[in-house]
């Protein structure tokens, strides 16, 4: 009987705060249903099928523990916002003869409700969609894979558990709070007058230094290595500052425009500079949490949009022909017209089994070559197995194309002749302007180019950049570097191979079958006359590897940005709502006083809008500092190079965000109003 | 000269859904002379709150009219009506209505800035009015660092700092424990001696035996008025509460 007594009242509770219950309702159900969605994904059988699947499955993982953290911190700061402002309530309660465990047993049944209704209708509705995301995740990935709708035992228990112990940590966090405070202050709950905050110079020095750091840190990456070693830091930095400056900072900046007294005392700063102060002080937190959050969709959707967006871009670059068959030599010969000769012979293998099918090819282009990766250093380019992955190294990382003076001249049509001791030099695709170039002990005296030369793509740059590509008088010199490199690489140098790219005019699966009947042939050829190893690579294959990878990306970054988007709202909501409590009689006092009904709404208005617009703003301060370091990362990690793309990106994603935000704080500023004006 | 005069003034409300209606005033007529002090009691639903909600020009009366200086209050438009209120009225009220976010210094110099005025116009009046009230010491605080006494001097220079034509204090005790309350009191005839014209309404006859008129309100009517004249304000007390004694008693009898 008494039991049931406790659960009612819990029923009447959640049913009267429904003005703050039922959005944090909404919250747990949206959040359980993403993590439900998220986790039912990566173990959808559909995804062992489909080609790429592991990688979207790593990916797919990755995002469920994200949405799984998030969802612990953010049920949490929710709910304890809740209880803050339900501490009156329960100091009533406490007056009337409820001891401080029966309230515990009230906000346990309340606990109990929530946690049955959200994990009810959060699966119900994680079940029902994630076929639906599922279907927009395969879209992405422009892939066509017949799917049905599993519902997994694991995700089921998995999803249980994890709210299950949420909720269980909320309700011990609510106990705590209630605990914690004497009964008088219960039934004071919101309504104590707030103390004036003190200036606290130490935390805004600290925001200002850790910020500075943070975005200095930010710029001062010029590559993928140092980018991802500092992202960290950066980010930790950024958000150190990021909520020092909205607790400290600005108020001590309030309490700068304060004590100038010609400024503060006229009629719209007066009002407003004191009650920002307070108004910073009670939001300083959610600010900053806004912000950041902000920050983070930015940053996530705007860099795996354009990343998705410019993945053809990528393709292309990392593949400029449709087919690149290379073929070496298992064991090189000493003398070098023999290494050249049994090259020759290995090479015109897939031309001739090409030609014996009658497959059409176009855009051939054949040459021997052999690539390095190296350091450069003065305009010279030194071959080192020493630390490339140091990131002093990694700076000078660049790779080295050396060909022959033959083949160059076949496939450019040109007809450049080479005296002794003299090599032609590019520089990605321009001629390098510089007297001698050197590698190693070999040196050359660089013989110039008309400037406007240029020499076709690589495909190398998607490893390092910048390319280096010299053009040596004979084979003889190709195979002078191949030794320096096989003395500093041993068995993983690489080989001085005969490379082979075309494109073809064939469907999909046309090409496969070629890629599959190439490498049946190849294995049959293997022994005669002359041992050799090859490599095919295709871009239809490697479009599949780039769109689960970007598709994946693009899908993640999408899911989380609408998660945090959600957060972001609701935040901004509970912080309409006690604003709009605490305003009341701030604004009754200052009506009887004599100051008119326009002014006072244009004095909170413009408060109210600051206060809303400062994350945003910092949230747009913070992306353009991270897009330097983002650049980086993407650039090199991810082999985009479209840095057009990620700006567009970027500011298109700003924009959309910035629209959205207005949208959601003209609609909770409605209920703001309301209860101003109540 | 006469300051202030309510003549045939009624106020009648009337329910949401237009049902009953209830008259809060029925026909109240008096005058203020410049440089009186003036309390109005009543019990409580006398209508004494309405009565200064009208003068406050908070309220709207049903009919009749109320004058500030030959000036019909209901004929200032309402959009001025705020400026009005800040120029010629000053307000005391029972629980401070001090704002937390301002020191007592801003709070007091609050209507001044809301008219616009410079801070070294402002700046000399309120450290003249504050040593005047004694509160110069506590200018820097915050309300909720001073007691209720200190917060009701610091309303009272809030009041005083725009010169109005008229206080208007609504239980201005009401909040307060003896001996603060008192010291209010010994406050305002203090500013009143000072040529300040006040009018407040209470029903402490503490607080009314320091006014030099006292008017009685009951049943939305002025019912009795007695004048303090040449005697003290122990004597003072006396007569308000012989009048009371014979209010009520008249209630009874009827």
């Amino acid at each position: 009987m008494k039991r049931f007594f406790y659960a009612k009242i819990a029923l009447t509770n959640l049913k009267k705060n429904r003005q703050t219950c039922f959005p944090y309702l909404l919250t747990c159900i949206a959040t359980i249903m993403m993590f439900y969605i998220m986790a039912s994904l990566s173990t959808n059988s559909a995804l062992n099928k489909m080609r790429g699947g592991a990688t979207m499955k790593i990916v797919l993982i990755f995002g469920s523990v994200i949405v799984g953290i998030f969802a612990v911190l953010f049920l949490f700061y929710t709910n304890s916002f809740l209880v803050k402002r339900r501490k009156k309530e329960f100091g009533l309660y406490y007056i009337l003869g409820m001891e401080k465990r029966h309230i515990s047993r009230v906000i346990l049944w309340e606990t109990i409700y929530t946690a049955i209704l959200s994990l009810l209708f959060g699966i119900a509705c994680g079940i029902l969609f994630s076929k639906l995301v599922f279907l927009g995740l395969l879209k992405i990935l422009k892939m066509e894979v017949v799917i049905g709708v599993e519902v997994s035992a694991f995700t089921l228990a998995e999803t249980i558990g994890l709210f299950t112990g949420i909720f269980l940590l909320i309700f011990f966090n609510s106990v705590r709070l209630i605990y914690m405070v004497r009964p008088a202050e219960l039934l004071k709950g919101g309504q104590i007058g707030e103390k004036m905050p003190k200036t606290k110079w130490p935390l805004a020095v600290l925001g200002i230094v850790t910020l500075t750091g943070g975005y200095i840190l930010a710029l001062k990456a010029d590559n993928v290595m140092t980018g991802l070693n500092t992202f960290f830091v950066a980010v930790l930095l950024v958000i150190v500052g990021t909520f020092s400056l909205f607790t400290a900072g600005s108020i001590a900046f309030l309490k700068v425009l304060q004590k100038n007294k010609r400024y503060y005392y006229k009629t719209n700063h007066f009002i407003s500079v004191s009650g920002m102060i307070y108004r910073m002080k009670q939001n300083a937190v959610s600010l900053s949490l806004i912000c950041i959050m902000s920050t983070g969709v930015l940053l996530l959707i705007s860099s795996t949009t354009s990343l998705y967006v410019g993945q053809e871009h990528s393709l292309y670059m990392h593949y400029p022909k449709e087919f690149r068959i290379s073929l070496s030599l298992g064991t090189e010969p000493d003398d070098s017209a023999q290494f050249e000769k049994e090259l020759k012979e290995i090479g015109t293998y897939a031309e001739n089994y090409l030609k014996d099918n009658k497959i059409d090819v176009k855009n051939e282009e054949s040459q021997t070559v052999i690539d390095v990766a190296a350091l450069q250093k003065d305009g010279n380019v030194q071959i080192t197995s020493s630390r490339i992955y140091d990131s002093e190294d990694f700076e000078n990382l660049c790779m080295l194309q050396a060909v022959t003076l033959e083949d160059y001249n076949r496939e450019t049509k040109k007809n450049e002749t080479l005296k002794d001791g003299e090599a032609l030099v590019f520089l990605e695709d321009v001629p390098l302007q510089q007297d001698t170039f050197s590698v190693n002990n070999m040196k050359w005296k660089v013989k110039h180019l008309p400037e406007d030369t240029r020499m076709g793509d690589t495909g190398l740059e998607f490893y390092a950049n910048p390319v280096y590509r010299i053009v040596v008088k004979d084979f003889a010199q190709l195979q002078d570097l191949w030794k320096i490199n096989k003395e500093v690489y041993r068995e993983n140098a690489s080989r001085v191979k005969y490379e082979y790219s075309f494109d073809v005019d064939l469907p999909e699966e046309k090409i496969q079958k070629l890629t599959s009947s190439l490498h049946a042939y190849f294995g049959e050829q293997k022994d005669a006359p002359h041992a050799f190893v090859y490599g095919i690579e295709n871009r239809t294959e490697g479009r599949v590897e780039f769109y689960s990878l970007y598709g994946g990306l693009f899908f993640l970054g999408i899911f989380l940005g609408l998660l945090f988007v959600m957060a972001t709202v609701l935040i901004i909501y509970y912080k309409q709502i006690s604003e709009g409590y605490e305003d009341k009689e701030r604004f009754a006092i200052l009506k009887k006083i004599g100051m008119e009904r326009g002014e006072i709404n244009a004095s909170i208005h413009s408060q109210v809008l600051m206060v809303f617009f400062l994350p945003l703003v910092l949230a747009g301060i913070h992306s353009c500092f991270a897009f330097h370091l983002v650049k980086e990362i993407l650039m090199g990690g991810f082999g985009l190079w479209d840095v057009k793309l990620l700006v567009l990106s970027a500011v298109l994603t700003f924009l959309a965000f910035a629209v959205f935000y207005v949208i959601v704080y003209l609609l909770t500023a409605r209920e703001y109003y309301k209860i101003v004006s109540e | 000269m006469e300051l202030l005069n309510v003549s045939h003034l009624k106020k009648i409300y009337t329910t949401r859904f237009g049902g009953t209606q209830v008259q809060a005033l029925s026909d109240v007529n008096f005058s203020v002379e410049e440089g009186e002090f003036v309390a109005i009691m009543g019990e409580s639903g006398s209508g004494k709150t309405t009565l200064l909600n009208i003068l406050a020009t908070l309220d709207k009366p049903t009919a009749g009219e109320v004058l500030l200086s030959g000036v019909d209050m209901s004929s200032i438009p309402e959009k001025q009506l705020a400026m009005y209120r800040r120029n010629n009225l000053g307000f005391v009220f029972q629980d401070f209505n001090l704002l937390d976010t301002f020191s007592l210094k801003d709070n007091i110099m609050l209507p001044l800035v809301l008219s616009g005025k410079t801070y070294s116009e402002m700046a000399p009046k309120m450290m003249e009015l504050s040593r005047r009230l004694s509160i110069e010491k506590l200018l820097e605080k915050y309300p909720y660092e001073v007691s209720g006494g200190q917060k009701q001097r610091a309303a009272i220079a809030r009041a005083l700092i725009t010169e109005p034509k008229i206080i208007l204090a609504d239980e201005p005790t009401g909040a307060l424990d003896s001996r603060a309350a008192a010291g209010v009191m010994d406050l305002f005839e203090y500013i009143n001696r000072e040529g300040q014209t006040i009018l407040m309404v209470t029903h402490s006859i503490q607080a009314a035996s320091h006014a030099s008129r006292v008017l009685f309100i009951k049943d939305g009517e002025v019912y009795h008025q007695i004048y303090r004249g040449m005697s003290g304000q122990r004597e003072m007390l006396q007569k308000i509460s012989d009048t009371l004694t014979l209010i009520t008693a008249g209630r009874e009898e009827a």
